[in-house]
């Protein structure tokens, strides 16, 4: 799959690289099996230092996401669940979307609407 | 043939290779870039662009005219393996100034654009990129068994033919085939041939594994194109390396069979290295020109849409639009941005171990190319 990190924005480049590499794995432009770059590689290719690569594997890793293999890098597993702890996290990180389209005055419903298309077309694979 | 006649012959192979590097610098180069600053594809059309490369053209033909002229001069009147080798190597620093003459403006015109010119800031990373189950980026790697085979070959051979010969054996040849040193022979001596083949095949085998490890580069606005450059890019050279360790390998297994007097060979080694030689220069050289830097030569069937804007800002990376300097970039190697090679990130102290060494080598192998001549 092809990430995109830009220099200039706002959000860190480590989220960047999470957030895309999970919405990767959620439209099955990377699926369980496939391999990443090891951390030097994509460090490497990016120009960024290793650590922020490390940081974002370590992450997955630790979700479950990703296994490290010493010989083929990390690999694509997706052994994550999603526990009462995630849910909350999970809870926590929509609370400022749908504050904001609260207050816009955004319905309920819209804003189901959004999501609910959002994760057909992860189920589509698109 | 003559020394001098040949070393003459060779200055001017010299001066017409160096003076069509130069004079063609900018085309081979990376695409996107001009003169070590990075533009939109768009702008290279543009007439500031198009007077300033061809200033550049007449800036460098008329230096490196009068540079080939003394060179040549001098290499007629008073010539030396010195002079041939320091004129050699001084003709790369007309390129610079001329090259560095033309940067500076070009990057006084960017400037003078404005902010506009650069959209935003991104680099674009392909994950699959060397995954080998796509297409392929270089030759696979078992390939080079041929010429570790080789190294091997002339190790088992020399060692088995140790016995057989005689208590002086010929260390050095003269230009006509002729052996003129003899020293008592011992393993040391007799392999000393097929070592010195294994640090080069390493040398060349590192530079194949490089070359395909470097960063990918892809075009934002293009990813499909720019990846299949990349990836051409990658694959021809990788053959290349191919070629050459296995010509390098033909030539000193010639050599050390002949000092094993296995094989006894005449005038002709010395013709048939020179060729050699020659050839794998040429064809370095031909796969610049015709492929370009990144493959920015290759000719692919894509849109032909020209962006009037930058997507990465990175000028302020390459010093002098030359030397790249990243802290935050772990990689050692990486693609030249000016010319058509591989050059260091000089922020990580490995490179500058290593520009260190290269440095040294050169001055040492000049050195002993030049000291026995200056000592006479």
């Amino acid at each position: 799959m092809l990430l995109k990190i830009d220099f200039e924005s706002e959000t860190p480049i480590y989220m960047q690289l999470k957030n895309q590499l999970m919405e990767g794995m959620a439209r099955k432009e990377l699926v369980p099996g496939d391999s990443l770059p090891s951390v030097r590689q994509l460090a490497e290719d990016i120009g960024i230092n290793m650590h922020t690569v490390n940081k974002v594997y370590s992450i997955l890793k630790d979700d479950g996401f990703i296994v490290l293999d010493r010989r083929k890098g990390a690999v694509i597993s997706n052994n994550a669940g999603a526990g009462s702890e995630y849910l909350s996290r999970l809870r926590n990180e929509i609370i400022p979307a749908a504050a904001e389209a609260y207050c816009r005055g955004v319905s309920k419903d819209e804003f189901l609407e959004i999501c609910s298309s959002i994760f057909d077309s992860f189920k589509r694979g698109n | 043939m003559d020394e001098k006649i040949f070393l003459f012959y060779m200055a001017v192979f010299v001066c017409i290779t160096a003076f069509l590097t130069g004079f063609f610098l900018q085309d081979i180069s990376r695409k996107g870039i001009f003169f070590g600053v990075r533009i939109p594809d768009g702008y290279q059309q543009k007439p500031e662009f198009k007077s300033l490369k061809a200033r550049y053209r007449i800036n460098y033909g008329t230096s490196f005219g009068i540079y080939c002229t003394l060179y040549l001069f001098l290499c007629c009147n008073n010539l030396n393996l010195t002079i041939f080798i320091m004129g050699a190597l001084f003709s790369t620093v007309v390129v610079y100034i001329n090259y560095l003459y033309i940067h500076v403006k070009a990057k006084n015109i960017k400037l003078y654009e404005g902010s506009s010119i650069v959209k935003r800031d991104i680099v674009v990373v392909d994950t699959g990129f060397r995954d080998s189950r796509k297409k392929r980026v270089q030759i696979p790697a078992w390939w080079f068994c041929i010429p570790a085979a080789a190294v091997l070959f002339n190790i088992v051979v020399s060692i088995l033919q140790y016995d057989m010969l005689p208590p002086m054996i010929a260390v050095h040849w003269g230009a006509s085939g002729m052996a003129d040193a003899w020293a008592v022979k011992s393993y040391t001596d007799i392999l000393s041939i097929p070592v010195i083949l294994l640090f080069v095949l390493l040398f060349v085998f590192f530079k194949y594994r490089i070359s395909g490890k470097v960063k990918q580069q892809i075009d934002p606005d293009d990813t499909d194109e720019s990846t299949a450059r990349s990836r051409a890019f990658r694959y021809v050279w990788s053959v290349y390396f191919l070629v050459i360790s296995i010509l390098l390998s033909a030539i000193f297994t010639i050599l050390q069979l002949n000092k094993l007097m296995i094989i006894r060979m005449g005038p002709e080694m010395l013709v048939i290295i020179i060729c050699i030689s020659l050839l794998t220069a040429i064809a370095g050289i031909a796969i610049s020109v015709l492929v370009g830097q990144g493959g920015s030569r290759i000719r692919i069937n894509g849109k032909g849409r020209e962006s009037m804007t930058i997507d990465r800002n990175d000028d302020k990376l390459w010093k002098l639009g030359f030397f790249y300097y990243n802290p935050d970039d772990p990689s050692v190697f990486i693609e030249k941005r000016v010319g058509v090679g591989w050059g260091l990130n000089y922020a990580r102290p490995a490179a500058i171990i290593i520009a260190v060494i290269a440095v040294l080598l050169v001055i040492g192998s000049v050195g002993m190319a030049v000291l026995p001549s200056l000592t006479k």
